[in-house]
């Protein structure tokens, strides 16, 4: 099996799920307690204007003809409007995405380049001080609930140590210049991302310390050490490059629940994103954006599976050529 | 001027409970060009000195005296740096068991090679591949595989590349650790033989650490013997294997099957090896030793010359040794004997195929579902009271066939009339009651017991399966019966034992006993000693050979090992792809075999004794896959004698004299050939 045959498959299971999962969607919101009439239709209104509005939104459709427009419509990107805000949801989920998009790939990248260095230390370390500590760390951080650690920092640093902003994603009025703008946007960008990056390291730091130990145990380690392989280039391009499929993975795997944990994060730090849009909307009963923002986040949770297993299958050449066996 | 020196080395692991003294003065030199081999049971300390010489210790072992000279240098005391650079790989280096994980799995064979010399040797990476490639060509892999993955290599090709990857630098000295054990006889023949011959022609000095007598028979010029840490003797291979000294080098090299002697000479070795924890006083061999007496027990043997020959030994008792006193009991070797041929089984056209896993549309567009051919038309009878044994290489189908004889699967097709009913059609109730007669004993003794389970419910578990467990005391009795069966006296001693608290053999012992309760008639023993050390191997089958003579089971011996098949069956069906090619008595089949396959086979296998050494004629290449297996004779591909007729008709098996039984179109000009060279 080639990797291009491999390739079509996984894609072909993502298309698969994405179907299951908006199916589902549909579903949920409409055995959902709450009664979009009582939502947006004023019950003071004649039973002409409540038919009028039923049929404007399409709830007065059979159940099947509801679900074909909503799965054709999705495809377009076309979400209905906001029953808050009368505005389509697509325009008001595309303002949130960059900033949802922007928190998300700064959490995510220093927390594997914080996660996984801090793993191969303390794999290198084995026995010492270096390793417990680390080990130690990763596990008080995983363990303590989130938003209390992330309020903690806050209060800490936001309030008491007034060094970093509290709420928001730029400040208000907006300072002069790109590049203020920039630095402004970072300035935020840390608690947030970095909050995020204290509670997630821990699993990393312990998965890659736990596989590199493997690793080193392995024969092939002890053959390169036995070649006289400079000890950089045995913890390296020996253990840590034959374990990277099992970490690319575990790291592609954690990105759905960083999408979840979004939802908590932008609602602690006032982020103006996806996850806080959904938080509202569905206290709100707004249908419309909730979905859509449901839709949006099962879509980057499909999207994110389907890259790892891309990676996956890139860094592992008995997937990239052909599965096993001699020729 | 010796190459390597070695003297008085001493290295321990420390542990929670003390240090491990895995190598306790150890002396030995290995003259530039020759090979030394290391021999002993496992626990014996023979890779933890491997290790200790390339300075590759486990975070927990430390060196505690004694020193390794090169040129006039102690090893030991070279700065970490420099002997990297200057003695891995460049003046020792080291071949691992290339079958296991040696090669990394995620980097290209070539580069794993190129890696090492860009790493010591001042050259263009345009050269180092060169050389590289030059070395896959010398040890006989096509260049064009440089960038291949270690996964897309067979067993014996990832042993040849780690051959070549040893000799990148041009070592002085190569120490291989147990290079063969995870290969089949043939592949191990074909390595050993190149390796040899590579030796030879580049003027290399070897150590061979390997648990196998033969193979260091063959390929050594020396040979230490090591128990518990230590040598026990050290000396020319031709006179320790002709003349042990050592009670434990004549027990170890006995316990030996030779396929070439005497039927009856396998002994057998009891006991193990010590805990290197707390080893015992003295001479540590005491507790096993037949000629112990008391200053064995208090007194540490020196090592010492015996004769005159250059050989050293630490016993106090080596004199005795050498006069020639009777140490070891003879293993009972199955004579051949009339067992009055009544069929027990009679299996005949048993086909098993698994199908091949292929994706939808793959197999949407497929005309027909491609099969694993694992047992592909076999037809034998089993005689009451006889062992018979199946012998093949891996991938031939014999664990396949023991599986579906017993109906562990389910057969696809023919036919397996055990005492007159054919057991595959047979539902699962009539199954379950079946199974009171036949058993199975597996081959990991580790993995085929519930660690959580103690002796007596392990070996009474058949009983209540079955509902046959009708008092507690009952059961104890069977319990204690089987287990004497099986020579675990006292019973009572065992009874409450966990897996883990048993040796190897205890545990394999165990197994036999599980087996035993529910007093069978025929038993399938699925390599139930390839896992052993060799010295507790001939205890197990010498309890099948007893089981068979007192109690008149029956059973089906399957193995990779001729040696041990011809020491304890009555008959031998050779297996190759999915197929019988030869069948007869042991001696037939051994003795005058008929088919070329049997001949290789019987050739690949090593003899304990440097006074046959030699390879004969083997086979090209390695097994086949048997999903796509070649026309007609399988074998042909590889076969010397392969005519026309071979690549298109498939050979029956045909009866020659006695009953003797063997597949091949060429067996009469084979036999006309051997005659007139014989």
């Amino acid at each position: 099996m080639g990797f291009r045959s491999y390739l079509v498959k996984r894609i072909w299971y993502a298309l698969l799920v994405l179907v299951v999962i908006l199916t589902f969607n549909f579903v949920l919101f409409r055995v959902m307690p709450g009664d979009p009439e009582k939502m947006i239709i004023d019950p003071n209104f004649t039973v002409e204007a409540k038919q009028e509005l039923r049929r404007q939104y399409g709830l007065d459709e059979p159940i099947l003809k509801q679900y074909t427009n909503y799965m054709t419509s999705l495809l377009k990107f076309d979400m209905g409007l906001s029953f808050n805000t009368r505005r389509p949801v697509w325009s008001e989920l595309k303002e949130r995405l960059p900033n949802t998009l922007i928190l998300f790939l700064a959490t995510f990248v220093s927390t594997a380049a914080v996660g996984i260095s801090l793993g191969v230390f303390s794999a290198a370390n084995r026995g010492r001080f270096n390793e417990k500590f680390v080990v130690g760390a990763g596990l008080f951080a995983h363990a303590v609930p989130g938003f209390f650690i992330q309020l903690l920092l806050l209060l800490l640093l936001g309030y008491y140590w007034p060094i970093l902003p509290i709420h928001g994603t730029m400040s208000a009025p907006p300072p002069d210049g790109g590049f203020a703008v920039l630095l402004d946007r970072l300035w935020h960008l840390i608690l947030p991302a970095g909050s995020n990056m204290i509670l997630g390291f821990g699993s990393w730091a312990l998965y890659t310390r736990n596989t590199m130990l493997e690793a080193l145990s392995q024969d092939y380690v002890t053959t390169a050490r036995a070649k006289g392989l400079p000890k950089g280039d045995i913890m390296y391009h020996h253990a840590l490059r034959s374990v990277l499929p099992p970490i690319v993975t575990l790291v592609f795997m954690s990105l759905p629940g960083a999408v979840s944990g979004a939802v908590i994060t932008e609602s602690i730090f006032s982020w103006h994103g996806v996850g806080r849009y959904l938080l509202d909307a569905t206290l709100q009963m707004d249908y419309p954006a909730a979905q859509g923002a449901f839709y949006l986040i099962a879509l980057s949770v499909i999207i994110s599976n389907l890259l790892a297993d891309i990676a996956y299958g890139l860094v592992d050449p008995r997937i990239r050529v052909g599965a096993g066996g001699p020729k | 001027m010796a190459l390597l020196e070695v003297k008085d080395l001493k290295m321990y692991y420390r542990t929670l409970r003390g240090h491990v003294r895995a190598v306790d003065s150890v002396s030995f030199e290995i003259e530039r060009g020759k090979a030394l081999g290391i021999a002993g049971e496992s626990g014996c300390g023979k890779s933890s000195m491997a290790s200790a010489l390339l300075r590759l210790l486990p975070s927990n072992g430390a060196y505690h005296g004694g020193s390794v000279i090169m040129d006039g240098q102690d090893l030991l005391k070279m700065p970490e740096e420099r002997f990297r650079k200057e003695i891995r790989w460049n003046r020792i280096s080291m071949v691992f068991q290339g079958a296991m994980n040696a090669l990394n799995p995620v980097h290209r064979v070539g580069e794993q090679i190129v890696e090492a010399i860009l790493s010591h040797e001042n050259v263009s990476r345009k050269e180092a591949v060169e050389r590289a490639r030059e070395l896959l060509q010398l040890v006989g892999i096509n260049p064009q595989r440089f960038s291949e993955y270690p996964h897309e290599f067979s067993g014996g090709m990832k042993q040849r590349s780690i051959i070549a990857m040893a000799l990148a630098c041009h070592p002085d000295l190569i120490i291989a650790d147990e290079p063969t054990t995870a290969l089949d006889v043939m592949v191990q023949a074909q390595i050993l033989k190149a390796m040899g011959e590579l030796r030879e022609r580049l003027g290399l000095s070897m150590m061979l650490i390997t648990h196998d007598l033969s193979v260091i028979a063959q390929t050594c010029d020396s040979v230490a013997i090591m128990y518990a840490g230590k040598i026990a003797e050290y000396g020319s291979v031709m006179d320790v294997y002709t003349n042990p000294a050592h009670p434990y080098s004549h027990g170890l090299l006995g316990s030996f099957p030779n396929i070439q002697a005497e039927r009856s000479e396998v002994r057998s070795l009891p006991g193990f090896p010590p805990n290197l924890l707390a080893p015992p006083s003295g001479c540590r061999f005491h507790p096993r030793c037949p000629l112990a007496d008391e200053m064995c027990m208090e007194v540490e043997p020196e090592v010492r010359r015996v004769d005159d020959s250059g050989r050293v030994v630490a016993c106090h008792k080596a004199e005795l040794v050498l006069e020639g006193k009777k140490l070891w009991e003879p293993m009972g070797a199955s004579a051949a004997r009339d067992t009055g041929k009544k069929t027990i089984l009679e299996v005949s056209d048993l086909v098993k195929h698994f199908p091949v896993r292929m994706g939808l549309l793959k197999s949407l567009s497929a005309k027909e579902q491609p099969a694993l051919r694992a047992v592909d038309g076999v037809s034998f009878d089993v005689y009451k009271g006889e062992i018979l044994g199946v012998v093949g290489e891996s991938g031939c189908g014999k664990t396949t066939l023991a599986r579906s004889i017993l109906r562990l699967i389910d057969p696809t097709s023919g036919k397996a009339i055990f005492e007159g009913t054919d057991i595959l059609d047979k539902d699962a109730l009539q199954m379950k009651t079946l199974r009171r007669k036949m058993q199975v004993i597996f081959q990991d003794p580790y993995e085929s017991m519930n660690p959580r389970m103690d002796v007596q419910t392990i070996v009474s578990e058949p009983l209540r399966i079955q509902g046959l467990f009708k008092t507690t005391h009952a059961a104890r009795e069977v319990v204690a019966k089987v287990l004497s069966d099986v020579e675990m006296i006292p019973p009572e001693e065992y009874m409450g034992r966990y897996p883990h608290e048993l040796s190897g053999g205890q545990r394999q012992r165990v197994a036999v006993a599980r087996a035993l309760t529910l007093d069978p008639d025929f038993i399938v023993a699925d390599e139930p000693v390839s896992m052993l050390d060799v010295s507790i191997r001939g205890e197990v089958l010498n309890l099948m050979l007893n089981l068979s003579r007192s109690q008149g089971v029956t059973f089906v011996y399957i193995t990779h090992d001729l040696a041990t098949a011809r020491h304890i069956c009555d008959r031998i069906a050779v297996m190759y792809l999915g197929k019988i090619v030869e069948l007869g008595t042991a001696e037939e089949v051994i003795g005058s075999p008929r088919h070329p396959y049997t001949s290789a086979l019987i050739g690949a296998v090593f003899v304990p004794d440097p006074r046959h050494r030699g390879f004969t004629q083997l086979l090209r290449g390695e097994i086949p896959s048997p999903v796509n297996p070649p026309s007609g004779c399988r074998l042909h591909p590889r076969c010397p004698y392969a005519t026309a007729i071979c690549k298109e008709v498939e050979p029956e098996l045909t009866l020659y004299e006695g009953t003797h039984q063997s597949a091949c179109h060429r067996t009469e000009q084979i036999q006309d050939q051997l005659r007139q060279i014989g």
